[in-house]
């Protein structure tokens, strides 16, 4: 198989798996795969992942994303995917996703802290979170890649979470850590406040009980 | 087996094993002048077609009628899912509404999800105005929209959208996202971002 048609799988694949383990839902999301120095692989706008086929990907110009070839107009994200790939020679593939604990910290737009063991991974002590844009915009691109700096992933504001790998099995592993971590760290907080040792929903509903009432 | 009745057994299935739904809640479908809906404590994980019934969209009672009038109201509905997934049950319970606080939330759901007073038809077509989710107090939510496979993605998101809220304020309160934005971003959804894979499903499912 040539390499294109390695990605393609992977990417179409990858669909798949961001559902499976509930890292995105409906249509939403996208991810993408780098051919060459110059090209990307893309998902589509707005398509059902388990309907994808390998044909309904393009191939977008890292260079300058207006350009594209395929069946399927490209996801209109692939300006933050691209970007990613300019400043971030090391990356094979590109993840955006919607993820729960991670959407937390990006609504409430709270970085991530990062534990030691990690950070050679992630490149970095904490994930940030960039500021809003409205989805497909330049603002969106300009502030997603303010937030990533020279790290794995950033939070996007009230939105979900961009993060890269050399190839698409680093990148999920990076997402399902960040994943993982942001849970850990909204349970660390809700015991903090409930100045409790262990974590329990009740003290959660509690906390946000009091936060209606002063809203 | 009609493919309608096929598409609520396949749709409990997924509901159930997304912990959306459990014994309590209701699927329904609308068809023609008829709705489509599982009966009162049917177990979402082994449904079957004695599970389901049909009724005439005018004169049913119970349940049903709530569906038949939210069909009645709006056009651009054609299923609805009764649930109490964890997070906007909690919500309902202390009858606080949830603003978006994600672009997602927005636009498949709408700007807010509002809370009606009754679970009757006239506060939940009031509370859904415009949106495809409301809650009812103290009695979990409405997901709604054009296909089964929309209020599927409806309901994940209504979820995942109170669950940011509940756990927001333990972070210091997620941001809500401008009035102007979110009512914009919901048209773009419906216009433009979902319309080609939505109306391909709307054919299937007819």
């Amino acid at each position: 198989m040539s390499n294109e048609k390695v990605l393609r799988e992977i990417i179409k694949q990858s669909g798949i798996r961001l559902l499976e383990h509930n890292l995105v839902q409906g249509t939403w999301g996208n991810t993408s795969a780098k051919l060459n120095d110059t090209s990307m692989i893309c998902t589509p706008s707005g398509m059902d992942y388990i309907r994808l086929t390998t044909d309904d990907l393009s191939v977008v110009n890292i260079e300058n994303p207006k350009e594209w070839i395929g069946s399927r107009k490209p996801t209109s994200e692939r300006k933050i995917h691209a970007a990613v790939y300019r400043s971030c020679k090391e990356a094979g593939a590109v993840i955006h996703s919607h993820p729960t604990y991670c959407s937390v910290l990006a609504a409430a737009r709270v970085s991530l802290p990062i534990a030691e063991n990690l950070r050679s991974l992630i490149g970095g002590d904490e994930v940030k979170v960039g500021g809003y844009g409205l989805p497909g915009t330049k603002k969106l691109t300009k502030n997603t890649m303010e937030g990533l700096g020279g790290r794995k992933a950033v939070l996007m504001a009230n939105h979900g979470v961009i993060c890269w790998g050399r190839d698409m099995d680093e990148a999920f592993d990076v997402l399902k850590i960040l994943e993982e971590e942001s849970r850990l760290f909204i349970e660390k907080k809700v015991m903090e406040k409930a100045k409790a040792k262990t974590f329990s929903r009740e003290q959660l509903y509690e906390i946000f009980e009091n936060y209606v009432k002063k809203a | 087996m009609d493919k309608k009745y096929a598409g609520i057994i396949e749709y409990a299935n997924t509901l159930a094993s997304d912990k959306l739904c459990d014994k309590g809640d209701f699927i329904s479908l609308r068809d023609g002048d008829k709705l489509i809906i599982t009966k009162s404590n049917a177990d979402f994980s082994k449904l079957t077609e004695s599970d389901i019934e049909t009724f005439a969209l005018t004169g049913c009672s119970g349940e049903a009628a709530l569906h038949a009038d939210i069909y009645a109201a709006r056009d651009d509905i054609s299923a609805i899912i009764h649930a109490h997934p964890e997070n906007a049950t909690a919500a309902s319970r202390v009858g606080a509404s949830i603003p978006a606080v994600l672009d997602d939330v927005a636009q498949i759901v709408g700007s807010v999800v509002k809370v009606a007073k009754g679970a009757n038809g006239g506060s939940l077509v009031k509370a859904l105005k415009g949106k495809y989710s409301c809650l009812i107090k103290s009695d979990g939510a409405i997901a709604s929209g054009r296909t089964l496979d929309e209020a599927h993605t409806c309901c994940l998101v209504l979820e995942k959208g109170a669950k940011c809220y509940i756990e927001g304020s333990a972070l210091g309160g997620a941001k809500k996202i401008g009035w102007f934005d979110a009512k914009l971003m919901r048209f773009v959804y419906k216009m433009k971002y979902s319309k080609q894979d939505q109306s391909a499903k709307m054919k299937e499912q007819k």
